[in-house]
């Protein structure tokens, strides 16, 4: 017979076990301004709100825009479809472990726009995905094979997606054809998002309409393809 | 690295204008909100950074009598001041009429009652972002103007406003003051100011 102070044990334990994050996501990429928050906060909303996944958002660049608006949002006063939590480098073994206590699905990690160092190299090896958003310009190419190639050096199993961002419909892009091709060779290249003025206007709580068109197709397919159990 | 007021191009006559308002040290600018008599925030802005109290008040009079102040622009935030009143100088043209508040990210009744206690004859602009959460913020200033608390939710797609019992729901793509007083028959001088061109903010406009 088990005393009542082992029972209470177990039962922590036991809601630890049942709280185990599925997958981490990375959004990463050595360039400033490609894209990453945004993409992060559409994936966010995307998966608690068309998914009913259980998400934390880790707002790991240091500039922590995705911090601001998920303040800002706090003018709608619901609780909000899921946690944003601004994170330093140097706490983010602390805060994850933190995560790994509640009960979430799955983990977005918006990272900083910088050259892979020691600490970006471990929060990469415990990474099931990284998704990098770039454009079709050769400026953007070479800072994004670089990162990809040192991304998989240092996690072999991780699943690499491209996504080309802010892509303007009107635009022929001469380069595409190589630098999806190159691409390829280092992961998976997904559908283009198309450049809409409305990706200014996303927040923690809301994606404007406009963009669901636009936006959702593309999720779906990496849900569905890499994302989904 | 240079600072964030070259960064921005703000131009050298706003800020003559502004110069005692706020602090630049080692190319970081400082913007301090006070909370109460005893409790301070600050506002800071370097390169990239930018990080702003959730509430608090940083008020910018250049008369030291508020009841002669007849137009008072809200703001969120410290460096959006600075940037509307770079591409909007005329609001500048009569300085003792008018006073600039910032209100932090997340603006509380309290704020909007004490401002209006101290500039009963003034007119009001919300100064807030050109997307939801800065038009919903509007719609809450209005109510709060008038001493009405406004609770507001939002499912994804729609705004719930609530107050007392009435309850209005907009579509969260269709959500403007302007929508909202009509359908909560408000009766209010408040105005919005928003940047052309599609812009978020005219801090955005800006960048």
């Amino acid at each position: 017979m088990t005393t009542p102070f082992t029972d209470q044990n177990a039962g922590v334990k036991e809601s630890i076990d049942k709280f185990i994050v599925d997958m981490m996501v990375l959004i990463g990429s050595q360039k400033g301004g490609a894209g990453k928050s945004t993409l992060a906060m559409l994936l966010a909303n995307y998966l608690a709100g068309n998914r009913s996944q259980r998400v934390a958002l880790l707002d790991l660049d240091p500039q922590h825009a995705i911090d601001m608006i998920a303040k800002k949002a706090k003018v709608l006063e619901n609780e909000p479809p899921y946690q944003v939590w601004p994170v330093d480098i140097e706490n983010f073994d602390f805060v994850l472990k933190r995560i790994h206590q509640l009960p979430v699905e799955m983990i977005i990690v918006d990272m900083p726009a910088e050259m892979i160092n020691e600490r970006l190299r471990a929060i990469i090896q415990q990474a099931q995905v990284i998704i990098c958003p770039f454009n079709y310009d050769l400026l953007t190419l070479q800072p994004t094979i670089q990162y990809a190639l040192l991304v998989g050096k240092i996690n072999t199993n991780i699943k690499q997606l491209f996504i080309p961002n802010r892509i303007k419909s009107n635009v022929t892009y001469d380069t595409r054809t190589d630098i999806e091709n190159i691409l390829k060779r280092l992961g998976i290249v997904v559908p283009a998002l198309a450049d809409r003025i409305a990706f200014q206007r996303i927040n923690t709580q809301h994606t404007p309409s406009t963009l669901i068109p636009v936006v959702n197709p593309v999720l779906d397919l990496i849900y569905e393809c890499y994302l989904r159990k | 690295m240079i600072n964030k007021l070259d960064q921005l191009r703000i131009s050298i006559p706003i800020r003559q204008m502004f110069a005692k308002c706020y602090l630049i040290e080692q190319n970081r600018i400082c913007f301090l909100y006070t909370r109460n008599e005893f409790s301070y925030e600050y506002e800071t802005a370097v390169g990239r950074n930018h990080e702003v109290p959730l509430s608090g008040l940083f008020v910018v009079a250049f008369c030291n009598l508020p009841r002669l102040v007849m137009q008072v622009y809200l703001f969120c935030t410290g460096l959006e001041m600075l940037c509307f009143c770079n591409l909007r100088p005329d609001v500048l043209n009569n300085q003792i009429n008018v006073a600039f508040v910032a209100l932090g990210l997340c603006p509380d009744q309290q704020d909007i009652k004490q401002l209006r206690t101290r500039y009963p004859f003034a007119n009001f602009n919300c100064v807030f972002g050109n997307d939801l959460l800065g038009k919903v913020l509007d719609c809450k200033v209005a109510m709060w103007y008038h001493d009405r608390d406004l609770s507001t939710l939002c499912d994804g797609t729609t705004v719930i406003f609530k107050y007392e019992n009435k309850v209005i729901r907009l579509n969260a793509d269709r959500v403007s003051l302007d929508i909202f007083k009509r359908t909560m028959r408000l009766k209010t001088n408040i105005k919005t100011l928003k940047p052309a061109g599609g812009f978020i903010s005219f801090l955005a406009k800006h960048q």
